[in-house]
């Protein structure tokens, strides 16, 4: 190596060295998210596996600042629907090979059952106060992430005149066989958006939106292509799903934001008992919840946040005009009562 | 005799791991009201109800007759396609035989969830191709592929190809002058066909038949992209809907998978034995082979013009559809004019996923998986149809049971059942790409089985007796003589097994990582994204892949098989 060089990488390094030193740093934009002692702890153990119900390729962007401020801690994201990270988290624990150091689901009422099993460890978020009581169990989780449903119609066959404004624009008799959305079978969201209609409107509604015989399709992805492409004009779907469509690909597509409100589902972040990476697993997840990482996740999903500092995404209304619902806490007989009965009055299986 | 017997108790341990295990789980879990995750039995809730919740549930009936209805209409069309353009390619002078008998197995390399897309772009209702340029023609609607002729049309042209690597490869080991000495005491070509090649060629075309048949019994892809916005319901998507219930309702699902596994194994397997015992197909014996094609005379350019417009409609309008939508940057038209807008086009997609280093992975991933299921896969498959058919050990008719176990069980469940036990198995390979592995090797086997074993029931045994009288050993025979004349079925089995490993992607979902993410896995999630166009050039990129694998590997194949007679 010539002394040129030799002087070369000594700086580079020393910069490198300054640079890592600076990044690891508990504190993120003012805002306090470790100790020094769970960010060295963290950094010993190297990694962490995060199990989330978001798409795989959103995740990793959006841990991309925190592997940029946190180097010695590599992220392995892994990404299924709820109900399937689920089956892996339960059986890992009962295995005792837990694979899982942090996660997100999208359904409150499992990750109660999963409280209840000892499958979640107690965590204290140095950000907690930033989260509404409504989008948190204080020692446990807060909503990291999160789904509102709305109506969506396609703007090339739907004047804006003749467009939804309200929940009951739905059962107006031009729009049966127009008409799609997902059913109930499909997860948290879907159960949700049926609890509000049911809640809001009474059971009626729903017998009426039965008789405009919607398709129910298996996926939100796939009803808000259906309308997008103009098979179908209308349809009610996870504003996730909808706003890469009309932001990122320019699809004919407009939400409707009606003024009684629409179902808000919150996505909880839990930590894993028993996991392998503990303390990189609470840096994580302190860091998602921080507004850096709230912030990230809004522009990378078009998804909210429930903190009053992060900005919505851009060509999104801010939550709080959408008068967000939620369905509180949930028992398991009620929830089970509610699909019955919704897949008996929409005939779905 | 001894050794044959150490051999069989091995691979009966093998297979039991393999395959007992998971669906014993899987089956014992649809007895139990709570999963038996991580071989945690909990016998006092042992119950009947997953049963009676599955087969009391509203619509179970219709959904049962729509599926086998679908999945019958399906595999007749996948069966009169396949053989026809099967002895077309193999056992005619049609003019362009080598290129028909390289496009026609093309559409087997598209996912089925990315296939059905295509078919939804060019053929739905109201914003498909075919029906925008009718519109621009005055024709109201043309077409409708969410109907039940539009989903058996579509299975039919997804699933033809498997016909036609079975048909084909039994169609290539056949002695002509079986065909010739038909001809000589006057039959025509017609007779020909319908009383020698036809029935010489049954065990394939049994093969082939149930394969498609239990594969579109599982299918979901295409139905959940085509049947659903058609109000039409099959089982496949119900289990899909049960494991992602939340909770699952697994103990539901698995039952629906025994379900399925009683009906077609008790129905189906047992025909297929009866039909297959009552005959001999055996058409490769120590005598000398001729392979003249067919003259098809007049008839060679009229059946050539038919075999191509077939290709055009189900390998190359699909295959321009998929483009379109990787060079568009989005899928917006509503008319003509906006279809073809010259400002839509790009190929930026192309670049975006060579350049994803996720992508990149996977698709490593893939080709590892892909690989390492070939290798085994076929090896243990070889021994077990080489056991089962053409050997009397004792314990070989178990073997034939536990190979073909998994048949009709969706491949999510399978991978439930390996999650739920492999786990606990103090070899660690939970987590790693090896269990993928594993459990494809697994749920292939009935398709991997069958297929070698088709070519195998078609050569004489002289031909074994005759080198193990000579002085060869066992292995020195399967070397030497019964390997290179089933070579054609066990090259279809490989080229099956390459095609169901890489697309697989169900099995997967409960065992994969972040470091042995698989390739379909990565197209899945950037579906549900909704990046349709990255998805297309993901596929067309894969489909390039697969083919130029098949393609230098029947090449290699063909070289290697000059003048197989045996010595």
């Amino acid at each position: 190596m010539s002394p040129r060089s030799l002087i070369l990488s000594v700086s580079l390094s020393c910069l490198l060295g300054t640079a890592t030193v600076q990044a690891q740093q508990p504190a993120v934009d003012g805002e306090t998210i470790a100790t020094p002692d769970l960010v060295k702890a963290a950094c010993d153990e190297g990694a962490v596996t995060y199990y989330t119900a978001q798409s795989d390729d959103d995740e990793r962007a959006i841990a991309r600042p925190f592997q940029q401020r946190f180097p010695c801690v590599s992220v392995s994201v892994i990404s299924a629907v709820t109900g399937r990270l689920y089956e892996r988290i339960e059986t890992e624990f009962q295995a005792g090979k837990v694979v899982g150091d942090v996660a997100i689901l999208t359904d409150e009422a499992l990750v109660q059952k999963l409280i209840d099993a000892k499958r979640i460890r107690p965590w204290n978020s140095p950000v907690a106060a930033q989260y509404p009581a409504s989008a948190k169990l204080e020692g446990w989780w807060y909503a990291a992430s999160g789904s509102i449903m709305i109506p969506v119609y396609n703007t090339d066959s739907v004047g804006k005149q003749d467009a939804p404004k309200f929940w009951q624009d739905l059962l107006d008799p031009k729009w049966q066989g127009k008409l799609a959305t997902s059913p109930i079978t499909i997860g948290g969201t879907a159960w949700a958006a049926f609890d509000f209609l049911k809640e809001k409107f009474g059971r009626d509604y729903l017998v009426r939106f039965a008789a405009q015989q919607p398709k129910l399709l298996p996926a939100y992805n796939q009803v808000v292509l259906s309308i997008a492409r103009g098979e179908q004009s209308i349809g009610v779907v996870s504003a996730l799903n909808e706003y890469p469509l009309r932001v990122a690909q320019g699809a004919p597509i407009a939400p409707v934001y009606p003024p009684e409100g629409s179902p808000y589902t919150n996505y909880p972040m839990v930590l894993l008992a028993n996991s392998p990476h503990p303390h990189a697993a609470e840096l994580f997840a302190n860091w998602y919840l921080s507004k850096e990482g709230q912030t990230t996740l809004v522009k990378q999903r078009g998804a909210y946040s429930v903190r009053a500092d992060v900005v919505p995404a851009a060509g999104n209304p801010p939550l709080a005009q959408l008068h967000p619902w939620s369905p509180g806490h949930v028992t398991a007989q009620a929830h089970d009562a509610l699909v019955a009965e919704v897949s008996q009055i929409l005939g779905s299986r | 005799m001894t050794r044959g017997r150490v051999f069989v108790t091995l691979l009966l341990v093998v297979t039991s791991l393999l395959i007992v295990l998971p669906v014993a789980v899987l089956a014992i879990g649809s007895f139990l009201s709570e999963p038996p995750r991580a071989l945690h039995f909990a016998f006092s809730g042992l119950t009947f109800g997953n049963y009676i919740a599955v087969l009391g549930s509203p619509g179970f009936w219709r959904l049962l007759a729509t599926t086998i209805t679908l999945a019958v209409v399906g595999t007749a069309g996948a069966v009169v396609f396949g053989v026809a353009l099967a002895w077309l390619a193999v056992r005619t002078d049609v003019p362009g035989r080598r290129i028909l008998e390289a496009v026609a197995i093309t559409p087997m390399f598209i996912p089925p969830l990315v296939g059905a897309f295509a078919w939804d772009i060019l053929a739905s209702p109201k914003s498909g191709i075919i029906n925008i340029l009718a519109r621009s023609i005055g024709i109201p609607q043309a077409v409708n592929v969410y109907s039940l002729t539009g989903i058996g049309f579509v299975f039919a042209i997804y699933y033809c190809p498997y016909v036609f690597l079975f048909v084909a490869a039994a169609l290539r080991n056949m002695d002509a002058v079986l065909e010739e000495a038909a001809r000589m005491v006057g039959a025509g070509r017609l007779r020909t066909i319908v009383d020698i090649t036809i029935p010489l060629t049954l065990p394939a075309f049994w093969s082939a038949g149930l394969l498609v048949f239990v594969l579109l019994i599982e299918i979901f892809a295409i139905p959940a992209v085509l049947a659903e916005p058609g109000g039409i319901h099959v089982l496949s998507v119900r289990i899909w809907e049960l494991v992602g219930f939340t909770p699952p309702k697994v103990n539901e699902a698995s039952a629906l998978g025994v379900l399925l596994l009683l009906l077609i194994t008790v129905t189906l397997v047992l025909l297929q034995n009866r039909v297959l015992a009552q005959r001999s197909f055996i058409t490769v014996s120590g005598k000398g082979q001729r392979r003249e094609p067919t003259s098809l005379g007049a008839w060679r350019w009229p059946l050539c013009t038919l075999g191509f417009t077939y290709l055009v409609i189900a390998v190359l309008l699909p295959f321009l559809a998929l483009l379109l939508i990787a060079l568009r940057r989005n899928l917006f038209f509503a008319n003509a004019k906006a279809l073809f807008n010259p400002v839509q086009f790009s190929f930026a997609q192309f670049g975006v996923a060579f350049g994803d280093p996720v992508v990149r992975l996977s698709l490593a991933n893939s080709l590892l998986v892909s690989c390492g299921t070939i290798m085994l896969g076929c090896t243990l498959y070889f021994a077990v149809a080489y056991t089962v058919h053409r050997t009397r050990l004792p314990g070989r008719r178990a073997l034939d049971i536990i190979s073909i176990m998994p048949v009709a069980i969706p491949g999510l469940i399978i991978g439930l059942g390996y999650l739920w036990s492999w786990i606990t198995l103090p070899i660690g390979l939970y987590g790693t790409v090896w269990i993928i592995i594993l459990a494809y090797i697994s749920q292939f086997s009935p398709q991997g089985v069958r297929a070698i074993a088709a070519s195998l029931v078609q050569i004489h045994p002289e031909l074994e007796e005759c080198s193990r009288l000579c002085g060869a050993g066992m292995l020195r025979t399967l070397r030497h003589v019964v390997i290179p004349l089933a070579r054609p079925g066990v090259l279809a089995a490989m080229i099956l097994l390459l095609v169901l490993s890489f697309r697989e992607f169900a099995t997967a979902l409960f065992l994969y990582t972040s470091a042995t993410q698989v390739f379909s896995l990565t197209m899945f999630d950037v579906w549900e994204r909704g990046s349709t166009n990255l998805v297309a050039a993901m596929a067309l990129i894969q489909a390039g892949m697969l083919l130029s694998i098949v393609l230098v590997g029947q090449r290699f194949s063909r070289g290697a098989t000059v003048a197989p007679g045996p010595s």
